[in-house]
């Protein structure tokens, strides 16, 4: 047989050839859902350093409010504003 | 008498040519019924793929399970083209729906769903076959089993060993011959269909199939003096 004839003939057996049976359903949804949690995370994590920043910046700020209104609120500042106003 | 539509130059019984005549309008009548059913099921089929893809883009997996289940086994035997390896005849039935997953808002409902799974399929394969080609993974084609074959008759010939022979001759060509060959040879699509599965347009497919011939009759040659 010539090669141009065995290769048509080796097309025809070809076509009639059954692929192998395959079960994907369960691996896909676990890949798809997976890849959404990592989506999930990588959308998580600059919230993440937003929050983490603002919370330094915050925190300073309310060290000083408390220490603030210890002092003015405190009685011995009262009573030291009370003698500078009479002296 | 009744004149039965039965060629003159036989002469039958009229009772015979009677029942001769009503077998052909019955087996019609059950033809044209049973396309009717294919129709029908094909028409309701459509109707769910389009249910449950509406249902998968609202983010219901068991909807996207049930698209998976009505056609893996067609995605699979496209894919069987692309990798015999089973491991990765796998790995690429998946990727394609998880590509077919990551873009279901791109399919519109005028085509069936599984002409539209085909055309990512065949872009995943292809996709595999550049990869493997970048990489330099030729895949071994052997002479001996080719001389084998061609001493056996066409018709006893094993349709997986055909397959596997044909699979490791079509991988000696560049990755964009071997796609058109195969889709035009192997799975038998004609022009249109070949444009719709590779993105081509048709004009591009039928110069690309020109192509490809010519490289394969080189390839064949080539094998012909190597015989010698």
């Amino acid at each position: 047989m010539k090669n141009n004839e065995l290769f048509n003939a080796l097309v025809t057996r070809a076509a009639k050839e059954q692929s192998p049976q395959v079960n994907v359903g369960n691996k896909v949804i676990a890949a798809l859902m997976a890849r959404d949690k990592q989506l999930a995370r990588i959308w998580d994590k600059p919230l993440m350093w937003i929050a983490a920043l603002s919370s330094a910046v915050a925190v300073p700020f309310v060290t000083l409010a408390v220490f603030l209104n210890n002092i003015w609120t405190g009685p011995l500042y009262e009573i030291s504003k009370a003698i500078s106003w009479v002296m | 008498m009744i004149a039965f539509p039965i060629k003159k130059s036989y002469t039958i019984h009229p009772a015979l040519s009677f029942i001769l005549y009503a077998i052909k309008v019955l087996s019609e009548k059950v033809k044209s019924a049973i396309e009717h059913i294919d129709q029908q099921a094909c028409d309701m089929e459509q109707t769910l793929d389009i249910e449950d893809v509406w249902a998968s883009r609202r983010g219901e997996p068991d909807a996207y399970k049930r698209l998976i289940e009505r056609h893996q086994q067609h995605i699979g035997k496209i894919m069987w083209r692309f990798s015999r390896d089973p491991l990765i005849h796998e790995e690429l039935v998946e990727d394609v729906f998880v590509e077919a997953y990551m873009s279901i808002r791109t399919y519109r409902e005028k085509a069936p769903f599984e002409n539209w799974l085909a055309r990512i399929a065949t872009r995943v394969g292809y996709r595999y076959w550049k990869q493997q080609a970048r990489q330099k993974k030729l895949e071994r084609f052997s002479l001996e089993e080719w001389d084998q074959l061609a001493g056996e008759a066409p018709d006893q010939i094993d349709s997986t060993r055909a397959a596997a022979t044909l699979h490791s001759l079509l991988a000696q060509l560049p990755p964009r011959d071997r796609l058109v060959l195969t889709l035009r040879y192997l799975d038998g699509c004609d022009v249109a269909r070949t444009a719709q599965r590779t993105g081509w347009t048709k004009g591009m497919v039928k110069v690309q199939t020109n192509r490809a011939k010519k490289k394969l009759e080189k390839l064949l040659s080539q094998i012909e003096r190597r015989q010698l």
